[in-house]
Order: C-alpha cells, then structure tokens, then sequence
C-alpha cells in the first residue's frame, strides 16, 4: 500500500473552496422576475418594449438573465441580443422577423413595432 | 503524481464547464440501478470503480484494442489516467464534455459556437468496509454566460457536488451536502430543455440531507433541502422532493417523482412519472411526464406547465447507440401553444473514457393562431474522461 498522496487532497479542498464562489442558478434573477419591478425611466420607450419583453421574451427565456436588464443601457451593453440605433441588425428582431422568436409566433406586429422604436431610438 | 496534478490544472485551466450527465439507458446493459456505477445513488458525478470497469469493458467498443487483450486487461486500464488504484481510499476523476453547436444550419442566422459544456475535476474519499462512508468533491471551470447583478462576474468556478454519504447497509444509506434534487430522469437533452421548468438543471444542486434505498424491487430517495447556501437567503429554494421506482419483470422500472420548492419570489410544485425500459442487449427505451405549477409574487409568472420525454436507444453493435429523442412541452396548459423537440441522434464509444455524438435537433412550435418555423440544430459533442 503506498502513502497517502496527501498533496492531492490539499490541491483537490482548495479548489472545491473556490468552487463555491460561483453560484448563477435558476433563481438568480428571481427577485427581477418576480418580485417588484423598478424600470429606469430615463428612456421614454423603455417601459413599453420591456413589457413586450416581459411577455414574449424573458417568460420563457427564464434560465437567461435578461429579466436583470431594467434599463435600456443593460440592454444594449450586456444583453448581446441589442444594437443601440439599429433594430433591424439587432439579434432581438432578427430572430422575430425570420420567425424563429417566439417560439409560439405570438407576438403581434404592434409589438415588434414598440421593439423596433425602442432600439432605433435608445438614448 | 506531479504529472497528474499539472495535467489537471492545465485542463481546468483551459476550459470551462455547464452539465454533468448521467446514463439511465443503461438499463438495457442490466443496470437499473445507478449505484452500481456511480457513488451519487441516483447517478451523475463520478464513477465508482467498478463503473469505470464497465466503461471500459462493457460499453466501449473494444474494436480498436489489441486482440490479444482481455477483459481484465481493458478493465485494468480504467483507473485515473490509465493507472491501476494502488491504494483503497482515494479516487480522482477528470471529465471534459465539450460541443460544437450549429443553430439554423443554412440559413442567413446560422451561428456556429463551441461551448465547453464540463471540465470538472473530481475527489472521492471511501472508508469502511464496502466503502460505507464516502466523500464526494467536484470541482469545475464554469464562468457564468453573462454577468447577474449582485454577484461578481470574476467568479468563474463552481461546484456542483460535495456531499457525505454512509450506507448503513447495502440496502440504505444517508448523504448530506450539496447534491442534486431527486426528481425524474437525468439525461442531458432533458436537462437543457424541460428540466428548466421544475428547476433540476445542470446549475442547480442544493444543501440538504437524502435517504436513499434500494432492494430487489424497489428503489428511491427522500431529501430535504434548505436551498443553495451560497446564494442570497431570498433567492434559495427550499423544500423537498422524492423518487421512487419499482422493477417490473426485474428488467424495467417505473415510477414518479414529487418536489415542492419555495422562495420568497417564486414556489413550485412538480409530479411526474417516468419509466425506463430494458430492450436488452444494451438497448432501452426512457419515458417522463411531468408538470409544474408556478406561483410568483407579482403574477407575472404564475402558470401550470407540462412536459414529456421519449427517448430510445438501440445498440446494433458494441459502443455503439442509435438514438431518437422527442421532448414535448405544453408552457401554459391553458394556452394553445405546445413545443416539440425532436431528432434522431448517434452515440459512439469507441474506445474506454472517450464518448462522440452526434444529434440533429429540430423544434418546432404548434400554434394554431400563429405562424412559426422550424429551428435546427446540429451538435457534435465529445467527452472525455479521466
């Protein structure tokens, strides 16, 4: 029987310390999902086009978390599905327009409109 | 040893992880049971020894070994790094899954991306006779895929298991720490796809205790949980979930599951009922119904959602798996939109710690007030373990 690789073991508690550092879950984004909302209201079209997000978007995009996105500069910073000034080579249209978002087709063209105006005119 | 310990950190070094995954089709080899081969009772995370064995032997294709190498000689070589244990206490593990993605293949919004889905290093500790008592360690590179507020985006590794189990005999035991919930069938498509809605995902382990037991023809686990600790107190989801399933004609097993969780945005209450049956000679067929109620403190949320998986496997020669996988979610039973999952798939080992698969995916929504479209996908994964 040889000794026991004691140095494994030390290596091996470390990292399973560190590895309690990173904990992103399901739930993360509970609070901005479902409990109080508070939009920024620095940009006029904001509060319209994240209700259409709320609904056609971020509810079934709930492992993703864009529910944290509250303003219109989170959006077109950190979502990577935004182009500031350019709705039409944004992501976010593009998979609406090719039909492939939302899955259930539901969203109506007044909708993808209020989209449209928010990203053509974020500040 | 030093040549062990670099290789890992340069590995973990080098990529980054999302989900583990189990074998449940594994019921057509004659393994109902995932305590066979797995220290977690009801599978996932690392490999028993006699499961690396069964890797090795039973599982890979054995084509593109010497012919003059038995059985035991294969087996012999399933160890950390292709060593043979040479003491009784200690076990490492390395597991890496990585996958090529293509989304709408061919179209003007295909994307193309490589995702390092697992790159876990793994410590098990065994003592006792029969290894009674276990600790269980896992490790991985796992930055998250956007930054969540509140929680600091330099964090890049995680753990998605550390537990303690001891087995009062073969037929019962008790493991607490940090471990997945008990609830339904554990494969990746599911994991990815509807096990987001009663929230068993890759991601989602919890603190808490569970009793497991096993006998001739039944098996199961009751566990409680007080969410994950490391995250904030309103955030966790505590509660308690079951499993239980009972042979049938000794090959087969059906059963159900239950879970209720709650947190101070969001309660869930999840059923479902799953079976998973032997076509023998490595071929199996794995079946799930769920649903899941939904309640949120502002409404937003609140809706009943349900699910289902079919899933076969046929295995026409050694290592290798023919695969057809239908997954059906219904978001809001009261609405007219289901989603259908689906697409055949090829499972291939072809030599001990080395999987490669290939799956077509399509889904599609049907909407009778909507027009929608097919969305393809095409995944090539491999994994590799150590």
């Amino acid at each position: 029987m040889k000794k026991t690789p004691l140095r494994q073991i030390a290596i091996f508690s470390v990292m399973a310390l560190l590895g309690a550092c990173q904990v992103t879950n399901s739930n993360s984004t509970d609070e901005f999902q479902y409990g109080p909302i508070q939009l920024d209201s620095s940009d006029p079209n904001f509060a319209a086009a994240y209700r259409v997000l709320q609904n056609k978007c971020i509810s079934c995009h709930t492992h993703s978390n864009w529910a944290v996105y509250t303003s219109s500069a989170l959006w077109a910073d950190e979502s990577r599905v935004v182009i500031r000034g350019d709705a039409e080579n944004s992501p976010l249209i593009q998979q609406i327009r090719a039909n492939l978002m939302p899955q259930d087709g539901s969203i109506s063209s007044s909708e993808t409109q209020t989209l449209v105006n928010w990203i053509d005119n974020m500040p | 040893m030093k040549f062990s310990v670099a290789l890992l950190i340069a590995f973990l070094a080098l990529v980054h992880s999302r989900p583990a995954e189990a074998y449940p089709h594994f019921i057509g080899h004659g393994y109902p049971s995932c305590l066979n081969c797995h220290y977690n009772p009801l599978g996932n995370g690392p490999l028993t020894d006699y499961g690396r064995s069964v890797g090795a032997d039973l599982v890979s294709s054995g084509m593109f070994y010497p012919q003059n190498w038995s059985d035991e000689k294969v087996a012999s070589l399933s160890g950390f790094l292709f060593r043979t244990p040479v003491q009784d206490h200690i076990r490492t593990q390395i597991n890496y899954r990585g996958l090529y993605l293509i989304q709408n293949p061919g179209t003007s919004i295909e994307k193309k991306q490589w995702i390092n889905m697992q790159a876990d290093g793994q410590l098990i500790l065994k003592f006792l006779e029969d290894d009674k008592l276990t600790f269980v360690g896992d490790f991985g590179y796992s930055p998250p895929e956007q930054p969540i507020p509140g929680e600091d985006p330099n964090k890049k590794f995680r753990s998605r298991e550390y537990y303690v189990g001891y087995r009062f005999s073969p037929a019962i035991g008790v493991y607490a720490g940090f471990m997945d919930k008990a609830y339904g069938i554990r494969v990746a498509e599911h994991i990815d796809f509807n096990r987001v809605i009663p929230q068993v995902t890759q991601d989602d382990q919890t603190h808490g205790v569970m009793v497991h037991f096993v006998n001739e023809e039944w098996e199961g686990a009751v566990q409680g949980f007080v969410g994950n600790l490391q995250q904030a107190s309103d955030l966790r989801q505590k509660g308690f979930s079951a499993i239980v399933e009972r042979s049938v004609n000794e090959i087969h097993r059906v059963g159900f599951s239950v879970m209720k969780t709650s947190g101070e945005y969001l309660s869930l209450l999840s059923g479902a009922l799953h079976g998973r049956f032997s076509l023998k000679d490595g071929s199996a067929v794995l079946v799930e119904l769920g649903q899941t109620r939904k309640s949120t403190q502002n409404g937003t949320g609140d809706r009943n959602s349900r699910y289902g998986l079919l899933q076969t496997y046929l295995r026409p020669i050694r290592g290798l798996y023919f695969l057809a996988n239908i997954e059906y979610l219904k978001g809001d039973v009261t609405n007219d939109s289901t989603t259908i999952r689906w697409g055949p798939g090829v499972q291939f080992f072809p030599v001990q710690k080395l999987e490669l698969r290939l799956d077509v995916d399509d889904s599609r929504n049907f909407n009778p007030n909507a027009s929608t479209v097919d969305n393809w996908m095409v995944l090539l994964q491999t994994h590799v373990w150590l």
